[in-house]
């Protein structure tokens, strides 16, 4: 499903390189996505929450109800192994595309 | 990939969702110190984002599905009548094939109710002899007592173990209630190597099966619950068991059978254990066992046979030398699937019918299909138009196979519901020899084979109209303008029809072959008259009626009293039931003054012992000699021959006035008549067996006795005065009245059964037939309306155009009865061994089903003919 919709296929890279540092809830993903691209990427947060349950009823993610450390309940996603394979699948053909792009920027 | 696992996993509920958005919501609030309204308005339309996650866990496909049942229901109701000739036509075919095969599954696929069922098979010795019944080669395998009990224990080599069931017979139980049941004697290993457990008490032990040990009992579940109200404590009480060969017993009952248990042949209520070993090795003659056995891992049924092959001079041992003599040059060994057994040559009939079924649920299929592609092209432009506006070709080409899912679905629906219906009807007039055909229901097993029958008719009725949206769901037909548009061409369509009407004679030839040899069946001559006869029979209880002066006081009463009934006009009893049913034949005959060769005089005659008026009473014809007189019981004994008897008996010779004997040292009789054979076997269509008459004498009977009452009184008041009768006489004992004619009826109930069966199979294919000429041929006029307009407008007669149309469907009927015959002649072959007298190419049969098929079918196409005799010329053309 995901090959085809391009423009989900960025969020879905950073969803699942967010959660290989370890499983967190949406809201702590968009936040990590934010910190760690120094606030140049910012998640559309209304399309964050469908891409998740997408990638969770592909089977690449996990959900689980936790209680965060200040006693709100929330729903934290984990990485599957079949999510691992596939952050690398996307995250090589993404290398490619940016690399293949940034030779066709520098030549023009 | 876990496609599995991606099918189930869990989909969050609405409130999860929900909490989930609520949560983020929270903790942007806290992290950037925005109030709750910010938060939420930073993360957008909050139900539009419920919405998308929402959609994300349902599955494309059934919404697909959805849109998909939501067009179809739509244009189903804008031509209702489509859908419910659709549904109705395949609801038949649907609702019959399910019957059926609910009502043959037991039969031919339902595993049996033991252990590892294909393990268990049958196992004997076939003597290679002329049955005593038939006069047929033995076709039924048996075991003898004392070779089964000295050499099969342990169990010959090729089987695990073996097991046996002795004589069954009816018996009695209480006083009060007198049952009449069916008691099965067993080994006492009978459970354990089906591989059953009883459900209450416990099973046999071989302590049980000694010799003189007291009799125990296994009754059946239904006993347990009708007899004791399932009350567990049943176990440990004592049946008092009359049977007519055993004084009355107080068997005390062990165990229950379970629920489900049935027995590998015929049927039982209460098992016993046999009791024969050590076996007594003095007694003369062999009793005769049904054996069992569980084959070895490893070995398959061919070795079994080869294995046991060297241990047949064995067995012969315990035979006296002139039985082993015959037998050894003939006798063999035979191992065969305990299926087998059980089912015998019901198989047959019951492949037959499902052959018949399926045939006719494609014809419904083709039917269906056809009218479907009708459609296809009357929507033609519709499904171009959603072409154009963007909908894919494989998504209309889907659209079409929804629908006939669809139509395959509703028709099941009611299909299962006509199937409960049929199957009544079905196990009514079943012939009652089809094993397993009282359980027979609609349950899950049935229900699983009909959803996926469903399936399958779905896919089959909407290929082709698929295939053919795909195609033309073109731009062309968007420009070709209305009803003369080529379309889904009318070729497919009729092909379909053609392969309709070849189907169908199928069915109508195989039908008419199965009605002229049912015909044949009952035009038989019996050599008795069975209309007005009434007979009742009863067996003594061996406890209340010890001594030949109390049976013959009882009979004697019986026969005075069904005399003096008002109506009646002969009344005979007899020592055999009337001569319709297999009778063992076992007599060592003597001819006074002629030495008769071993063939001879063991010759299977069967022997009955009757009143004088017997020949009165079943209209039998004495063709030359004399009946019995009334004088003729105190006289000197005599005795009446049929006509193969006295061939049988005295080659060429006279007959009248010898002497005969059947058992030696008993009386001679005098042979003072011939009368005509019967056809007494059981089986109408075999030949007559050789009977002999004896006078009965008025103290010899034993325990079972037959009456025959002839009369001029209603055949209901005759039962009834012979109810009373019996009653009067000894309200204690089972009697069966019976309508002799009924008993008649009911010898040719399976060639009745199949006959009925196919033929209404065949009058409702040509049914569908007609109606599917008829709709592609309307189908036809309507779209050549402009052609015909022209020609009529040139000069041609509205005869001419008739014709024509008359012609091209001939042209396909025809096409589709040659291929029929065809068929016919490929199928029938099968049907070889049901016909009595008639050859599977009877050209009367196949002749009377193409004459049948012709008159329907063209008066289908009548009504289209007409139709284009009457196109008004102008009004046609100017419809362009």
């Amino acid at each position: 499903m995901g090959h085809r919709e391009n423009p989900q296929a960025a969020l879905e890279l950073l969803i699942l390189k967010t959660l290989a540092a370890g499983p967190n809830h949406g809201f702590g993903i968009a936040l990590h996505i934010e910190e760690a691209s120094s606030a140049l990427l910012r998640v559309e947060e209304g399309s964050l929450y469908p891409a998740l349950h997408r990638l969770d009823k592909a089977g690449f993610i996990d959900a689980e109800w936790i209680v965060t450390p200040n006693g709100r309940r929330a729903r934290m996603y984990r990485l599957t192994k079949e999510g691992r394979k596939r952050l690398k699948e996307i995250e090589e053909s993404w290398t490619t595309l940016t690399e293949g792009v940034k030779r066709v920027l520098r030549w023009a | 990939m876990g496609v599995m696992r991606r099918w189930f996993r869990r989909r969050p509920t609405d409130d999860e969702m929900r909490e989930e958005l609520e949560a983020h919501v929270a903790m942007r609030a806290e992290h950037d110190r925005i109030d709750e309204a910010a938060a939420r308005r930073r993360l957008g339309n909050l139900l539009h984002t419920r919405e998308s996650m929402r959609r994300v866990w349902i599955a494309q496909w059934w919404d697909a599905l959805r849109q998909d049942a939501h067009y179809t229901w739509r244009s189903w109701r804008r031509r209702p009548a489509f859908a419910l000739a659709a549904v109705l036509v395949l609801a038949l075919g649907l609702g019959s094939s399910t019957a059926l095969f609910a009502a043959l599954d037991r039969v031919l696929f339902r595993p049996l109710p033991y252990a590892n069922p294909d393990r268990l098979v049958s196992v004997g010795l076939l003597s290679g002899l002329p049955s005593p019944i038939s006069g047929q080669a033995e076709s039924i395998e048996m075991m003898l007592d004392k070779p089964y009990v000295q050499l099969w224990n342990p169990a010959p080599a090729p089987f695990e173990s073996v097991t046996a069931v002795g004589g069954t017979n009816e018996c009695t139980i209480g006083e009060a209630q007198p049952a009449e049941l069916r008691c099965a004697r067993v080994d006492s290993n009978f459970l354990r190597v089906l591989g059953v457990t009883v459900a209450e008490g416990r099973d046999f032990t071989p302590e049980d099966d000694v010799r003189g040990a007291p009799l125990v009992a296994v009754i059946s579940h239904a006993l347990w619950r009708s007899r004791y109200g399932a009350d567990p404590a049943a176990v440990g009480r004592t049946l008092s068991l009359d049977s007519t060969n055993a004084p009355v017993e107080r068997v005390p009952i062990v165990g229950v059978l379970p629920a489900d248990f049935e027995m590998p042949i015929g049927t039982a209520d209460i098992l016993l254990p046999m009791r024969m070993r050590p076996l007594d090795m003095k007694q003369p003659f062999m009793s005769i066992l049904t054996a069992f056995a569980r084959l070895k891992r490893d070995v398959t049924i061919e070795r079994a046979g080869l294995m046991l092959a060297p241990q047949l001079t064995d067995v012969l041992q315990f035979m006296p030398p002139a039985g082993r003599a015959t037998w050894s040059a003939r006798a063999t060994w035979r191992v065969r699937p305990l299926r087998d057994r059980r089912v015998g040559d019901a198989a047959r009939v019951a492949w037959l019918l499902i052959g018949a079924v399926v045939v006719f649920l494609l014809i419904a299929c083709v039917n269906v299909a056809n009218l479907m592609l009708a459609r296809v092209a009357e929507r033609q432009r519709e499904f171009a138009i959603r072409a154009a506006v963007g909908a894919g070709k494989v998504r209309l080409a889907r659209l079409a196979l929804a629908e006939s899912l669809l139509l395959a679905l509703a028709a099941g629906g009611i299909g299962l519901l006509l199937a409960l219906a049929l199957l009544n009807t079905f196990v009514g007039i079943a012939p009652s020899r089809l094993p397993g055909i009282a359980q027979a229901s609609i349950d899950l097993r049935v229900f699983v084979a009909a959803v996926v029958l469903i399936a399958f008719t779905g896919v089959v009725i909407g290929l082709w109209p698929a295939v053919s949206v795909f195609r033309a769901a073109g731009w062309k037909a968007l420009r070709s303008t209305g009803t003369s548009s080529p379309g889904a061409r009318p070729r497919v369509r009729f092909a379909l029809v053609t392969t309709q009407i070849a189907l169908t004679l199928a069915l109508l030839g195989g039908s008419a072959l199965l009605l002229r040899s049912l015909w044949n069946v009952v035009a038989i001559p019996l050599g008795f008259e069975t209309g007005r006869v009434v007979t009742l029979s009863v067996g003594l209880s061996a406890t209340r009626y010890p001594t030949p002066a109390h049976r013959s006081a009882y009979f004697e009463e019986l026969l005075a009293r069904a005399t003096a009934t008002p109506g009646t006009v002969a009344a005979a009893l007899s020592n055999a039931p009337a001569p319709l049913g297999a009778t063992m034949a076992d007599a060592s005959s003597e001819v006074e003054g002629r030495s008769l060769d071993g063939e001879v005089q063991h010759a299977p005659i069967r022997i009955r012992q009757v009143t004088p008026e017997y020949f009165d009473t079943f209209r039998i014809r004495v063709t030359s000699g004399r009946g019995f007189a009334a004088a003729d019981r105190d006289g000197e004994p005599v005795a009446v021959l049929t006509e193969s008897a006295s061939r049988i008996l005295f080659g060429g010779e006279a007959a009248l006035g010898r002497r005969i004997r059947f058992v030696t040292r008993s009386p001679w009789h005098r042979v003072v008549g011939v009368a005509d054979d019967l056809r007494n076997g059981g089986d109408v269509t075999a030949d007559p067996a050789p009977e002999v008459y004896l006078i009965a004498p008025r103290d010899g009977w034993r325990a079972n006795g037959h009456l025959a009452l002839r009369t001029t009184a209603a055949p209901a008041d005759a039962e009834a005065f012979l109810r009373r009768i019996a009653v009067d006489l000894d309200p204690l004992l089972p009697v069966t009245i019976e309508r002799l004619d009924a008993q008649v009826t009911r010898l040719t109930e399976r060639p009745r059964f199949t006959a009925w069966l196919l033929s209404a199979f065949g009058a409702l294919a040509l049914a569908l037939a007609a109606s599917g000429l008829y709709s592609v041929a309307s189908y036809l006029v309507l779209q050549r309306r402009r052609d015909i307009g022209v020609r009529m407008a040139m000069g041609a007669s509205p005869r001419d155009v008739a014709r024509q149309v008359v012609g091209e469907a001939g042209r396909w009927i025809i096409a589709g009865a040659l291929l029929g015959c065809a068929l016919g002649w490929m199928a029938t072959r099968a049907l070889q061994s049901q016909l009595y007298d008639v050859q599977a190419l009877d050209p009367r049969a196949w002749t009377a089903a193409v004459v049948t098929l012709a008159v329907v079918l063209f008066t289908a196409v009548f009504w289209p003919a007409r139709h284009a005799a009457h196109v008004d010329p102008i009004a046609a053309l100017r419809a362009e």
